[in-house]
C-alpha cells in the first residue's frame, strides 16, 4: 500500500560530469523533482563509499540514490563500474542489517537526460512511499 | 576560529521569486562559524563581484558560501573573487538554489526548506575545506609527432622554431609515408614524390626537428604541458654517417624476401634501401630476414661495403622525451582483400590492389612504369572494382573518400599512356566532390573505351577465372546477374587506421573505432582533438581523407598547439587529488589495480602505495576502496562528504 502523503527524504550522490549536469538540465527545463531530494555532488559515482550510504541512512534518509554516467561513458573510464560492484555488495549487507535493499538505488543519467533524472527520482519516491519511512530503533 | 560568510543571490527574479529569502537568511545566520549573511540581486555581475570582494575583506571572512545558481555556472568566477581578496579559492562552497531548487520545486515552503538544507550543508562542508594550493609547472613547449607522412611532416615543419623543438617519431626507416610512394596524384597529375622531395629534405635537415626513424612509442605518461614519452629506435645496423646509399650491400646479399613497398611485384634483400628515392638515402638490415640473426655466419654486406658502414653489433636505443603535446599522425593501411574471398585476391594473379597498380605504374617502380599482367602481356581490358571491403556492415561500414577520385586519376593515366586499353569501372555510386572530379568524370564517361557500370550494392562483386579468362561478376541495379571479362582487375580496398596504431592506442589509453581510426573529432567544432587533453590527431589516422585534407589537419594541430601551448607559459596542476597517508597504508595493494591512470605506484621496499601527482585525476575511486581509510581524496574527503550529508538531513 502506498503512503501517498509521505514525502520521503532522499540523499542523492550525483557525479559531476553526467548526473549533476542532468539534474541541472531538469531545472533548466523546469521539470518537477521530488522536494524531499537532497543532492551531494561528487566527481565520480565511484567516489561513493559504502560508509557514506550507511551514514545517510543513520542520519535520517529514507532512501539513497547514486547517479553516475552511463556505462562506457564514465569521465574516468570505468569509475561507474566500481560503483555498480559496490552497490550490489552493499545491498546484500543492508539486507542483513534490516534495511530493505530497495532503499538504495543506482542509476545512470547522462548529462542531457533531464527527463530521465525526473523519472528516476519520481520512481524512487514511489518505491519509498510503498516501503514507508525507514524505521529507526 | 572560522569566519564564514553566507551570501544569498536573488539571481534576478529566478531565486527571489521562488524562495522566502528572509527565512533563508535567518536559518543561515544560525550556522556554526557564520559571522555574516549578505544578499545581492546578481552576484555574478561586475557590481555583484565587487560587492562580494569588499564584503569579504570588511568582515574578515576566511570561508564563503554562495547560495545561487549551479556551481557549474560560476564556481570558477567566485573562486576568482576569493583569490582577489587573498583567500584560498577552495574555501568556497556553492549551494545550488536555482537549477536544483527554485526551478524544480514548485511549492514555496518546500522549496525554501530545501534551500535551507542546501545552505546548511554548504556551510558545514566549507568549515572542513582545506587551503589547497595548485602546484605550478612550466609547460614543456616541445611536441612529439608520431608519423612522418603528409600530416605529420606538415605539422613538424610548421611547429618547429627556436623555442619549440619537435620530435618526429616514424616507424619506417624513411619519411614521407604513403604519398612518397605515389607518382601522379589527383587532380593536377603532379608527381607527388617530386613535390615532396625538397620538403622532406628541409625536414631532415631542420635544426628544430629531431627525426627518429625505425622508432615507435612504447609508453606515454603525463598530461598536457607535461608528457613523458618513451620511444624505442630500432637498430639500423648501418652507420648513418658513413653510409652513402650506394646499394652495393643489397646487390651482394644472398637473401630475398617480398618487398612490402612493392607488394606482389618485387623482392628485396635482407640489407636494403627502402625504395628508389626514399629519404634519407640510407641502407638498413632487416633482422627478420638476415642470415646472421638465424645463427648463420654471413658477412657479405660488410665485406662489400666500400665505406665500412655495416654495424652488426648496433643496439636499439630507448629514449625518454619530454613534450607538452602529442600529435598522432600514423596514417592508414589498406584493407586486405584476401579477407573477402569473393574477389579472388591474391589467389588469382591478375587481381591486384590499387596500391599495387600505383607501384607498377611508377616510373621508378619494379616494372619501370609498364602495365603488365602476371604473364607479362599488356592488359587491354582493365576493370576497376570499387568499395572492396567498404560500405558494408559485414566488412567496414565507412566510405574511404578517395578511391573514386584516384580511380579516375589512374584511368586518365592509363588511357593516355597505354593505347588500345579499355576500362570498366564497377561501382555502387561515385563519390566525386568538388569541380575537378566532376569535370574529369564527364570527360571520361564520354569515351567509347570507358564504361561505368553500377552494381546494386557496394562490396558485392565477385571475381573468378572461367575457362582461363578473368571474369568480374555482379548484379546491376535491375537485379540482373551480369559479368564482364577483363585482363586485369584493380581493387580499391577500404582505408583503415594504420595496423601498428593499435599498440599506440593502448599505450595512450585511447579508443580506436572499428576501422582502426583514432576517435578524434567527436565534438562538432574540434576535428583534431581526442578525449585526452594535449593529444591531437592529424590526417588519415583519424579517418580517411585526401592529401589536401591531411595537410590541412597538420596545420590545424599546429594552430591548436601554438594557441594552447605557449613557450614559457606557467600552468597549474589541479590540486583535487588523492593523497596516501603512509602511516595508515597497510600495503594490501587493492587500490593499485583500480586506477585507470596508472597513478598509484607500489613501493616494493616500503611495502605501500604512493600517488603520482602528475597522473592522478582525483576521481576518488581508490579512496572509496581503501579498507584502511588511508587514501584521502582532497576536496572530496570523507569528513567533507559526511558533514554535507548530515547537515542535509538535520539542517
Amino acid at each position: 500500500m502506498r503512503m501517498t502523503d509521505f514525502e520521503p527524504r532522499i540523499i542523492g550522490f550525483l557525479c559531476r560530469w553526467c548526473a549533476y549536469e542532468g539534474a541541472d538540465e531538469a531545472g533548466r527545463k523546469r521539470l518537477e523533482v521530488p522536494p524531499g531530494l537532497r543532492t551531494v555532488r561528487v566527481l565520480c559515482s565511484g567516489r561513493v563509499d559504502p560508509r557514506h550510504v550507511l551514514e545517510a541512512f543513520a542520519a535520517g534518509a529514507d532512501g539513497v540514490l547514486i547517479l553516475g554516467c552511463r556505462i562506457g561513458e564514465c569521465h574516468y573510464r570505468d569509475g561507474n563500474v566500481q560503483a555498480l560492484k559496490r552497490v550490489v555488495l552493499l545491498q546484500h549487507v543492508m539486507d542483513s542489517l534490516g534495511i530493505e535493499p530497495e532503499r538504495l538505488v543506482l542509476a545512470w543519467v547522462a548529462a542531457g537526460e533531464a527527463e530521465r533524472f525526473a523519472d528516476v527520482t519520481a520512481e524512487m519516491v514511489q518505491t519509498l512511499q510503498t516501503l514507508g519511512p525507514l524505521r529507526r530503533v | 576560529m572560522a569566519r564564514v560568510g553566507i551570501y544569498l543571490c536573488d539571481c534576478g527574479p529566478n531565486i527571489v521569486g521562488a524562495l522566502d529569502m528572509d527565512a533563508l537568511a535567518e536559518s543561515a545566520r544560525r550556522g556554526v562559524g557564520v559571522v555574516r549573511v549578505g544578499r545581492h540581486e546578481l552576484l555574478c555581475s561586475p557590481e555583484g563581484r565587487a560587492f562580494l570582494a569588499r564584503d569579504i575583506v570588511e568582515h574578515k571572512l576566511d570561508r564563503v558560501v554562495i547560495g545561487g545558481c549551479s556551481p557549474k555556472e560560476h564556481e570558477a568566477t567566485f573562486r576568482g573573487v576569493l583569490l582577489e581578496t587573498g583567500l584560498n579559492p577552495y574555501r568556497l562552497q556553492i549551494a545550488n538554489l536555482r537549477e536544483q531548487c527554485a526551478w524544480t520545486v514548485r511549492e514555496r515552503d518546500q522549496a525554501t526548506r530545501l534551500a535551507q538544507d542546501l545552505l546548511a550543508a554548504a556551510a558545514a562542508r566549507v568549515l572542513r575545506h582545506e587551503a589547497l594550493k595548485p602546484r605550478e609547472y612550466t609547460a614543456v613547449p616541445d611536441v612529439v609527432v608520431v608519423g612522418a607522412g603528409i600530416a605529420g611532416m606538415h605539422a613538424a615543419l610548421a611547429l618547429a622554431r627556436k623555442d619549440r623543438a619537435v620530435h618526429l617519431v616514424e616507424r619506417l626507416p624513411c619519411v614521407g609515408g604513403k604519398v612518397a610512394l605515389f607518382e601522379d596524384v589527383f587532380p593536377g597529375m603532379e608527381c607527388a614524390s617530386c613535390v615532396l622531395d625538397p620538403w622532406m629534405d628541409e625536414l631532415l635537415h631542420h635544426e628544430g626537428i629531431q627525426v627518429h626513424l625505425q622508432a615507435e612509442v612504447e609508453e606515454l605518461l603525463g598530461f598536457k604541458g607535461n608528457f613523458t614519452v618513451r620511444i624505442r629506435e630500432r637498430a639500423r645496423y648501418v652507420d648513418e654517417e658513413a653510409c652513402l646509399g650506394c646499394g652495393a650491400c643489397a646487390e651482394a646479399c644472398p637473401v630475398e624476401v617480398p618487398d612490402p613497398f612493392n607488394p606482389g611485384l618485387a623482392f628485396r634483400r635482407a640489407v636494403y634501401l627502402p625504395y628508389p628515392g626514399a629519404l634519407p638515402h640510407l641502407a638498413l638490415i632487416d633482422p627478420a630476414a638476415c642470415l646472421r640473426w638465424r645463427g648463420q655466419d654471413c658477412s657479405t654486406c660488410e665485406e662489400v661495403c666500400p665505406f665500412d658502414a655495416i654495424r652488426y653489433g648496433e643496439e636499439d636505443r630507448v629514449i625518454e622525451l619530454r613534450a607538452g603535446a602529442i600529435v598522432l599522425a600514423t596514417g592508414f593501411d589498406l584493407y586486405d582483400p584476401s579477407r573477402s574471398p569473393q574477389y579472388g585476391y591474391p589467389r588469382i594473379h591478375d587481381v591486384i590492389t590499387a596500391f599495387e597498380l600505383e607501384r607498377m605504374m611508377n616510373a621508378s617502380g619494379p616494372t619501370g612504369g609498364e602495365l603488365r599482367c602476371r604473364d607479362g602481356r599488356r592488359p587491354s581490358r582493365i576493370g576497376f572494382v570499387l568499395c572492396v571491403g567498404s560500405r558494408n556492415p559485414a566488412t567496414n561500414r565507412h566510405c574511404s573518400e578517395v578511391c573514386c577520385r584516384y580511380t579516375l586519376k589512374s584511368m586518365q593515366r592509363i588511357l593516355a599512356s597505354c593505347e588500345g586499353t579499355a576500362v570498366t569501372v564497377f561501382h555502387a555510386d561515385l563519390h566525386l566532390p568538388g569541380r575537378e572530379a566532376q569535370d574529369l568524370y564527364r570527360d571520361l564517361v564520354e569515351r567509347p573505351d570507358v564504361a561505368f557500370v553500377r552494381m546494386d550494392k557496394p562490396d558485392s562483386a565477385r571475381i573468378d577465372v572461367s575457362e582461363g579468362r578473368l571474369v568480374v561478376r555482379f548484379r546491376d541495379e535491375g537485379c540482373r546477374e551480369l559479368s564482364r571479362e577483363v585482363d586485369l582487375a584493380v581493387l580499391a580496398p577500404a582505408m583503415l587506421g594504420a595496423a601498428g596504431s593499435g599498440k599506440l592506442a593502448d599505450a595512450l589509453h585511447l579508443e580506436r573505432g572499428a576501422a582502426g581510426f583514432f576517435d578524434a573529432g567527436k565534438t562538432l567544432l574540434d576535428p583534431v582533438g581526442t578525449g585526452r587533453d594535449g593529444v591531437l590527431v592529424a590526417g588519415c589516422a583519424g579517418g580517411a581523407m585526401d592529401i589536401p585534407g591531411a595537410a590541412a589537419q597538420g596545420l590545424a594541430v599546429t594552430g591548436r598547439i601554438q594557441a594552447d601551448l605557449v613557450p614559457g607559459e606557467v600552468c597549474r596542476l589541479d590540486p583535487v587529488q588523492a593523497v596516501v597517508d603512509a602511516d595508515r597504508c597497510s600495503g594490501c595493494g587493492l587500490c593499485e589495480g583500480l586506477c585507470r591512470y596508472g597513478a598509484l605506484e607500489w613501493d616494493g621496499s616500503e611495502r605501500r602505495v604512493t600517488v603520482n601527482e602528475v597522473l592522478c585525476r582525483g576521481c576518488g575511486v581508490c579512496a572509496a576502496a581503501c579498507p584502511s581509510g588511508a587514501i584521502r581524496c582532497l576536496h572530496y574527503t570523507d569528513e567533507q562528504i559526511s558533514s554535507e550529508v548530515t547537515a542535509l538531513l538535520n539542517g
